[in-house]
């Protein structure tokens, strides 16, 4: 605890809350000047306080915003990343700021050629405007490791959302936060030197690094183990479909041999010149089962055209499913597929979830088809479900019933997608209504 | 007169085809002819050059090449952006939803089916594409375009209701049509200033006045024909008034 000149705490302090703002909206791409200007405010606002409490201003700042949260969201479940992030950032920043007026004090003592405690006192304001400028360069490091390992950063980010481990992540985190606020606390309280604190900080630092490291590395396996149990499931799924596919062959071949008869006595109608009895015979040919249905073998062929494996083992999933429901999934691809890597798992959620909705709906349809097809063009690939919605007059009405009539189970498929799409910059959203039938298509722009 | 084209490969059902369409033309007595009737989408589109308007039946298969008919519609949609296409087909040819997006056709005639059923959708797309040529809606300049990654999109003005921003898509601009929404890269500053017949009623919407269903000025709540509301903003209720007496007196 060193005491300083209030204008030297206050900004100080102002520069610890600032740099937290900044750096957790970088993360969370949440940077416009609107909300820079509101940020700054409050900045304004808890430096004020930190004067008055010191660090548990920031429990105040990080319990505040929670409760800002779970009221804005009406509901008191941890649903994304927002709140832990944030945590994070200032555990971080408290940790730097400690390390920086460490430093600060060492700069001060060469300079000064005083290595013992009592710098603090007589050198207090120096000493602390030193440290300012040194953490705000370390702010500056980090926001620039953060740049430079943006893609890392933001793959964690959509693994811990993947694997629903949200409420994991801000427990963690609210811990870790929790144990340095105490750390501080207790220090400021039992005035501690500033030597001792910063050990504890430091092996407290180190610690949670190799923590960090930890969880990442479970994250890893986590993700792998996922991946063969995806994998798994996916052959499964395509013993299924062989199977399928094979009563089909089976089904063509009893046509085909039946087919040459009838043809033959076709031929003999024919010779005979028995023009009534041809036509009876013709149009009962046509009106032949397999003559009628489509060949379903057409989807495993068109397959081989989605270039993305994910994708692929969606849809078949998606195919199964509909089918043990009595619902047709078709597909169509004229041409090869590539889905751009990026956000591959956020579309793959989306038409997952569109699948699922269109599927549903179709079972309560008199037409019990569900259409897909995957278009691409240069620079553009769209996904477009159609089902029959009989129920549906207008876009308008569709969003409403999506929003409330339907139950709550099913109104957040409809605003999760559109949750999902305003996330990205790349994926665009439409849905359109035509003589009775829903259309939606997910676009999906390469991104520059 | 308005052009009518046929594209089809088999000589026989060329034949029956192009029949159908000139009886239904002379019974009717429309200002149609039918210009073409070949089995060659090259030949086919020298007779197109430039034209503005034209109804089109195409097969989809012709010869070997099973994207014939897919390719002559793509370029034809390029050079006449309201030509009225249908295609004649075979069931396994088709991949509808493909067609629809990149093509939009005004029809589908089946050739699985029997003669009598071809023969009474063809006439009813003639009417329904003489029809539609009548109408307003489906002339260039009252169309509303927009573009997403590289393709450009368009839909007849009089469909669009309103426009919008909304908080958590920043930069992006909602598109509300009486039949669809979608969403792409865009402000509403040059949206108005490009549709200058749309109204800014508040700085987060631009509507179309001619799919003003009713305007409460007290309570400065705007309500569309498809029932979505919006609000006026306070500055800008007495302007919308004017407006929409002027629409009222022009008819």
């Amino acid at each position: 605890m060193i005491l300083t000149d209030t204008w030297v705490a206050y900004l100080q302090d102002f520069a610890v809350i600032e740099g937290i703002f900044l750096l957790h909206r970088y993360i969370q791409k949440q940077i416009n000047f609107k909300r820079s200007i509101k940020d700054l405010l409050i900045a304004l606002l808890f430096a004020g306080l930190y004067l008055l409490f010191a660090d548990a201003a920031l429990l105040i700042l990080v319990l505040g915003r929670l409760v800002w949260h779970f009221w804005r969201q009406k509901s008191y479940q941890i649903k994304n990343t927002d709140t832990a992030t944030f945590m994070v950032v200032t555990s971080v920043q408290l940790m730097l700021f400690s390390v920086a007026i460490a430093f600060g004090q060492f700069c001060m003592s060469v300079v000064e050629s005083n290595y013992s405690a009592t710098i603090l006192a007589y050198q207090a304001n120096e000493i602390a405007l030193i440290g300012t400028a040194i953490a705000v360069l370390f702010d500056l490091i980090f926001w620039w490791l953060l740049k430079i390992k943006r893609t890392e950063v933001d793959q964690i980010n959509q693994k811990i959302t993947n694997f629903a481990l949200e409420r994991q992540f801000f427990w963690f985190s609210f811990g870790l936060f929790l144990a340095l606020e105490s750390i501080l606390t207790i220090g400021n309280l039992q005035e501690v030197t500033a030597t001792i604190q910063l050990a504890i900080i430091v092996i407290f630092g180190i610690l949670i690094g190799v923590t960090c490291w930890q969880v990442v590395i479970f994250l890893k396996a986590y993700a792998l183990q996922q991946e063969a149990a995806d994998q798994f499931e996916r052959n499964q799924q395509l013993q299924d479909y062989l199977v399928n596919i094979e009563q089909q062959y089976t089904e063509l071949r009893r046509f085909k041999h039946d087919y040459r008869n009838m043809l033959l006595s076709l031929e003999s109608f024919a010779q005979q010149g028995n023009q009534q009895q041809f036509k009876a015979y013709y149009q009962e040919l046509l009106a032949q089962q397999p003559m009628r249905t489509e060949l379903q073998g057409a989807i495993i062929a068109q397959l081989d055209y989605l270039k993305n494996e994910p994708i692929r083992g969606l849809i078949i999933q998606k195919f199964l499913a509909a089918k043990q429901v009595g619902v047709t999934l078709n597909f169509e691809m004229t041409a090869p597929v590539t889905l751009p890597a990026t956000n591959l798992l956020t579309v793959i959620r989306i038409i997952g979830i569109l699948l699922d909705n269109a599927i549903e709906q179709a079972t309560q349809e008199p037409d019990q088809n569900v259409n897909c097809a995957l278009i691409q063009s240069t620079g553009l690939v769209e996904i477009t479900i159609e089902n029959q919605a009989t129920q549906v007059a207008d876009v308008q009405q569709l969003f409403q019933l999506g929003y409330t009539t339907k139950g709550t189970n099913h109104g957040t498929g409809l605003a999760n997608v559109k949750e999902l799409v305003a996330k990205q910059a790349n994926l665009f959203f439409e849905t359109q209504i035509k003589a009775q039938r829903l259309r939606q298509t997910l676009m999906v722009t390469e991104e520059n | 007169m308005f052009p009518v084209y046929l594209l089809e490969d088999n000589e026989q059902q060329q034949a029956t085809y192009q029949q159908i369409i000139e009886n239904t033309i002379m019974i009717n007595e429309y200002a149609m002819t039918l210009v073409c009737a070949t089995a060659n989408p090259a030949a086919l589109l020298r007779t197109v050059e430039n034209q503005q308007k034209g109804l089109f039946f195409l097969d989809m298969e012709i010869g070997a090449n099973c994207q014939a008919g897919l390719e002559l519609a793509l370029t034809i949609r390029q050079r006449i952006p309201f030509a009225q296409i249908v295609f004649v087909t075979t069931h396994e040819e088709l991949a509808f939803l493909t067609l629809e997006r990149k093509i939009a056709p005004l029809d589908y005639i089946l050739k699985d089916q029997a003669l009598s059923q071809i023969k009474q959708q063809m006439i009813d797309d003639i009417l329904l594409a003489e029809k539609q040529n009548e109408a307003a809606a489906y002339h260039e300049k009252d169309l509303f375009s927009y573009k997403i990654g590289p393709r450009f999109f368009s839909l007849p003005l009089a469909e669009i209701i309103c426009l919008y921003t909304t908080k958590d898509n920043p930069g992006h601009v909602n598109l509300l049509a009486t039949n669809r929404q979608v969403d792409f890269l865009g402000n509403l500053n040059a949206l108005a200033e490009r549709y200058p017949m749309f109204f800014r009623c508040d700085k987060s919407y631009l509507v179309n006045l001619t799919n003003v269903a009713d305007y409460d000025s007290k309570s400065r709540q705007l309500e569309f024909v498809d029932g979505s509301q919006t609000k006026v903003s306070f500055r800008k209720s007495r302007e919308l008034v004017l407006r929409l007496k002027q629409y009222q007196s022009k008819g």
